[in-house]
């Protein structure tokens, strides 16, 4: 029955069992080829042996499983594995009825080869069974299910979707799309007739009208299915409710949709960093952002640091790191280079994310695009963050300096005080953004200080002004206030600082200084006395008014003279060695009087002190001269001296007069013993008897008295020459020599011890002879009678010469009898101790001593009696 | 007492002064004690007999005039100045006070002689007179204070019956006490006790 197939071999016993099986056998070779098909077989297919072998038992596949079936046939003879597939045959009556189509290999022995036993298997029943279990299932599955045919009949809907539509089979197989949303309708059945015609899978959402009449979203999927309950392919479809899910899809869609617009519109994006992974998960929009390049791995951190600009990037990337260790909020802001060299600005900030252990889960942030906004601010922006940088520096630099600063706005408001100002003020910074009307400013100044300041912030040029502030225990204290403006890069005003400082100490010095200067000043101007002060050289410097008005020179005339220019020339070379000794510190001041030729050609008489006043570190030495004018003075003393001259006169004869009075006494005493020695003698002579001896005795006295009182009166007429006043130098030593001669045949000079010692070496003055021989005898014949009474003790009389300073001789006269009781007193005209005396004696002397431009005058010595001291001047030149 | 030798002061401090009144005196028979100072003079024990002092009026140690204002209240013999001045006005000044004489340098002896016995009958008659006085004061020490009483109303002449009503007492009384009076005042009559009751400068009674 069988024949070898194409030079194939088969059994004869295998074809036996073969033929016997009920069974569709067929025998393939290792490449698929039947060689051997049962006689069954091709009874069912009613195909000969020799169409059927090879290939062409393919034939009776059904012409949609075909390509399955051989795929599936090939894929099996190359695993050289047992497999199982579904196939519809035709039988030979041209249905089709599924089968089960079962390969499996096994070992010729014979040939040795690898053959295949195919066994197709009837399996209607069971797939009509499996159908109608398929159905049961199907029903009880709570979804839409519907079983189209291959060509999109509807066969089958479950329970459900008949439910959920309101229809039954049939109504639904009249109209399969009633219940269809018009809407998606057209979609719906492009999609199905591509999918009916490809066969390939259908997923189709749409919305379907429910009994109740309500659209809901419902999810379809179709799959072609073979169904062996034919061998037909069907379509499955399930279909499920999304309406919620979907609703809420949509929902989130949009807001999806909204949130990417959002990102888009704002310029951020999200992103999301798994520490775990090391995985970041961006946004669209960062990615647009940062211009990611599609062959970039923007999965990983690294990428989008590369992205940060190389100056940015240490920055940024040491802050995520210490966030991401210290898992705390991240932000940084940032350039970003892009592919094509564009530079944007970039702020991130990231939230950390953890769990309950506080492990780091996610960091999820967001990235946002400031590039204009930092375009337009960047250099302000920098500059005001290195402002607000520096500012924080400054507050810092300005909380510790020992000085009172506050920073204002640039128009003027008070924004930061430091620390010792607060301190200082004991107010706050809101009491003291005030100080305009508060009274940390002194009332007085704040006018002032309120004007200066507002044209100062006006104008933007720096302002100083002094003030006092209140200390916080209400004293007022003077600063000195600097105000200056801060200035950007451009140049523009940003604020003001104020810088106070502490100079209330220095100020009342000053004032005290002022008001002292002031003082003085005013002593100079207003002096009655006339006060010129000149360099060393003796050049004007300063003169006031008294003095100006004295030489009649202005002030700025006098400064081209030096004051010897001024002074009469017979007075300069005396006061050149005054000024000279003066400046060389031999002596602390002079006093001179001499000439000055004023202005207008006329001469005055000044008597000038003069002082060198010492220089110091700021002033060279000058010396000053208070000069105030004698020269009525000095007509007045002319007048006196010619006054005194002629009392002199008046005197010499007052003196005679008293002369007159003393010489009678001087001469009277001897007189009337001589007359009395007389009448003794007579009667001793015309006594009975005589007595001779007593009257010779009292002869002999006659003639002893008589010759005192010729004595006396020839001392007198000697001391009584009449001449004129006539100077010359004189020997003082001489003079005293001639007096004392004259006194000792005094009677009073009796007992008395004479102590007498003359420097030698004085020099003589310029003297009338006869006015100093009175002079001494003057004095000495007041000591001596000074001494007439003194009992108890030695008399003692002392002369003494000296030389006193440069230019004066001394002559002291020094005893020690009764005293005066004031030796002023003694001096007036008038005054005496003396009965019958005219008391002009002493007066006399010291007229005489004022005419020789000498002193007189008389002390008490600390024992007994008094002392009278001569002065005389050594002078050469007669003065006028 | 009248026979008494007088002694003459002389008290000038000019030597020769001195010797030649010395002499002068003496040749007039005089007692002389001559002194050089006031002071001198002052401390000298001078003898109980009738004086006179010469006394130059320019002394050293005090003036002439001082010393007589000085000696006035003691008893000093009288004074006659002599002086080598003689200014008018210390004249009459000295005169005044009670000087005897003033005389200047040089002067004759008649003159100084005549007014030295001037002044030692001056003196004697003073002299007298106070040793009277002396004698009386002694009596009228012995009166009782009640007769002293008494005799104020009797040298006033009141009668006895008077003074006894004044004073509250019996005219008999009064009759004793100036019998006592009388006796111890030794005066002889009424009138004498009024001149003792004078000179020793007793007041009288007033009158009403």
């Amino acid at each position: 029955m069988i024949a070898s197939v194409a030079g194939y071999p088969v059994d004869d016993h295998v074809r036996a069992v073969l033929d016997a099986m009920p069974t569709l056998v067929w025998v393939a070779d290792a490449d698929g080829a039947a060689i051997y098909l049962s006689r069954r077989w091709l009874e069912y297919t009613g195909l000969s042996a020799h169409d059927a072998s090879g290939d062409g038992w393919t034939s009776a596949v059904h012409h949609d499983d075909i390509d399955r079936v051989t795929d599936y046939w090939r894929a099996v003879l190359a695993s050289r594995e047992p497999g199982e597939v579904n196939v519809r045959l035709r039988r030979f009556d041209g249905q089709y009825r599924p089968f089960l189509f079962c390969a499996a290999p096994f070992h010729h022995v014979s040939s040795g080869q690898a053959r295949w036993c195919v066994t197709n298997i009837d399996i209607d029943h069971l797939l009509r069974s499996s159908g109608r279990q398929v159905h049961a299932i199907v029903d009880n599955i709570p979804a839409l299910i519907a079983i189209h045919s291959r060509s999109g009949e509807l066969e089958y809907s479950s329970r459900a979707a008949q439910e959920s539509r309101g229809q039954d089979l049939d109504e639904m197989k009249q109209s399969p799309f009633n219940t269809v949303h018009p809407d998606d309708l057209p979609a719906l059945i492009d999609t199905q007739q591509r999918s009916f015609t490809t066969g390939e899978p259908l997923e189709f959402e749409l919305r379907l009208r429910r009994a109740d009449g309500v659209y809901r979203w419902c999810h379809m999927r179709s799959v072609l299915v073979s169904d062996d309950y034919d061998g037909a392919a069907r379509w499955y479809t399930v279909g499920t409710d999304i309406h919620d899910r979907k609703t809420a899809e949509d929902a989130l869609r949009r807001s999806e949709t909204f949130l990417l617009e959002v990102q888009r519109l704002s310029r951020t994006g999200g992103w999301r960093f798994d520490p775990a992974t090391g995985v970041v998960e961006s946004s669209p929009e960062i990615q647009r952002a940062y211009a990611v390049q599609p062959d970039e791995d923007f999965a990983h951190p690294p990428f989008w640091f590369d992205r940060i600009h190389p100056d940015d990037r240490p920055r940024v990337q040491a802050l995520f790191e210490q966030c991401l260790h210290a898992k705390t909020e991240y932000r940084a802001g940032y350039r970003i280079v892009l592919p094509d060299g564009g530079i944007r600005y970039q702020y991130a900030t990231g939230h950390p994310v953890t769990n309950d252990a506080g492990h780091l889960v996610e960091f999820i942030g967001a990235s946002m695009d400031m590039t204009e906004h930092w375009l337009a601010t960047t250099e302000r922006g920098f500059a005001e963050e290195a402002l607000r940088e520096s500012e924080r520096k400054s507050r810092l630099v300005v909380d510790s300096i020992p000085g009172l600063v506050a920073l204002l706005t640039a128009d003027g408001k008070v924004e930061f005080v430091n620390r010792q100002i607060l301190e200082y003020t004991g107010r706050t910074l809101e009491e003291l953004k005030r100080w305009g009307t508060g009274d940390t400013v002194h009332a007085e100044d704040r006018p002032r200080i309120t004007k200066v300041f507002t044209q100062s912030i006006a104008s933007g040029s720096p302002y100083e002004i002094e003030e006092r502030l209140r200390r916080s225990d209400g004293v007022y204290r003077w600063f000195q206030n600097n105000g200056f403006p801060l200035r950007d890069t451009s140049g523009d005003i940003v604020g003001w600082c104020v810088l106070l400082t502490d100079i209330d100490d220095r100020k009342r010095a000053e004032e005290a200084l002022y008001r002292s200067e002031e003082r003085w000043r005013a002593v100079f101007e207003n002096s009655a006395i006339g006060v010129a002060l000149t360099d060393p050289s003796g050049r004007f410097l300063a003169t006031n008014s008294a003095f100006q008005k004295m030489l009649g020179y202005t002030d700025e005339e006098l400064r081209a003279f030096t004051f010897l220019e001024l002074t009469q020339e017979a007075y300069r070379e005396w006061n050149s060695q005054l000024v000279t000794e003066l400046l060389g510190g031999q002596r602390r001041q002079f006093q001179i009087e001499k000439q000055y030729r004023r202005k207008d050609g006329a001469f005055i008489w000044v008597s000038n002190n003069v002082s060198l006043v010492p220089g110091t570190t700021s002033m060279p030495r000058f010396l000053m001269a208070l000069s105030e004018d004698i020269t009525k003075r000095k007509h007045a003393e002319a007048t006196l001296r010619r006054t005194q001259a002629e009392l002199a006169q008046v005197a010499r004869a007052a003196s005679l007069g008293e002369m007159t009075a003393s010489i009678a006494h001087e001469v009277n005493q001897p007189l009337a013993a001589v007359v009395t020695n007389g009448h003794a003698c007579l009667r001793w002579l015309s006594a009975s008897p005589p007595n001779l001896p007593k009257a010779a005795g009292a002869a002999q006295r006659i003639v002893k008295d008589g010759k005192d009182a010729g004595e006396v009166v020839r001392r007198v007429r000697a001391l009584f020459k009449r001449s004129p006043v006539e100077k010359v130098q004189l020997d003082l030593g001489e003079v005293i020599g001639e007096v004392l001669r004259l006194v000792d045949s005094y009677p009073a000079r009796q007992h008395v011890v004479l102590d007498v010692v003359l420097d030698p070496d004085l020099p003589s003055v310029f003297a009338d002879r006869i006015q100093l021989q009175q002079l001494m005898l003057n004095l000495m014949v007041n000591a001596l009678e000074a001494l007439e009474p003194v009992t108890g003790r030695v008399k003692q009389l002392s002369v003494r010469s000296t030389r006193a300073e440069l230019h004066h001789a001394v002559i002291q006269i020094s005893d020690n009898g009764i005293g005066l009781d004031d030796p002023r007193v003694a001096f007036e005209p008038f005054v005496t101790t003396k009965p019958e005396g005219m008391g002009l004696g002493l007066a006399i002397c010291r007229s005489i001593v004022a005419a020789h431009r000498g002193s007189l005058s008389a002390e008490r010595n600390a024992g007994f009696g008094t002392t009278f001291t001569v002065t005389l001047p050594i002078q050469t030149v007669e003065t006028a | 007492m009248t026979t008494e030798r007088p002694v003459v002061f002389v008290v000038d401090d000019d030597a020769r002064v001195r010797a030649a009144l010395s002499s002068l005196l003496a040749s007039a028979g005089l007692d002389v004690a001559v002194f050089a100072s006031a002071t001198a003079f002052l401390n000298a024990e001078k003898p109980d007999a009738p004086a006179c002092l010469v006394l130059d009026l320019e002394l050293p140690d005090i003036h002439g005039l001082d010393l007589q204002k000085e000696l006035a209240e003691r008893h000093a013999p009288p004074i006659v100045f002599i002086t080598g001045h003689g200014d008018v006005p210390s004249s009459v000044r000295a005169m005044k006070a009670g000087a005897v004489e003033f005389l200047s340098k040089p002067f004759g002896d008649e003159e100084l002689l005549r007014a030295i016995d001037a002044a030692v009958a001056l003196d004697r008659a003073e002299r007298l007179r106070r040793s009277e006085r002396m004698a009386l004061e002694d009596r009228y020490e012995r009166l009782t204070p009640r007769e002293r009483e008494v005799l104020t109303f009797v040298v006033a002449g009141f009668a006895n019956k008077e003074t006894a009503a004044d004073l509250g007492t019996s005219e008999i009384t009064i009759g004793v006490h100036r019998g006592q009076i009388m006796r111890k005042m030794g005066a002889r009559s009424l009138a004498e006790l009024i001149r003792f009751s004078d000179k020793l400068g007793i007041r009288p009674h007033d009158r009403v």
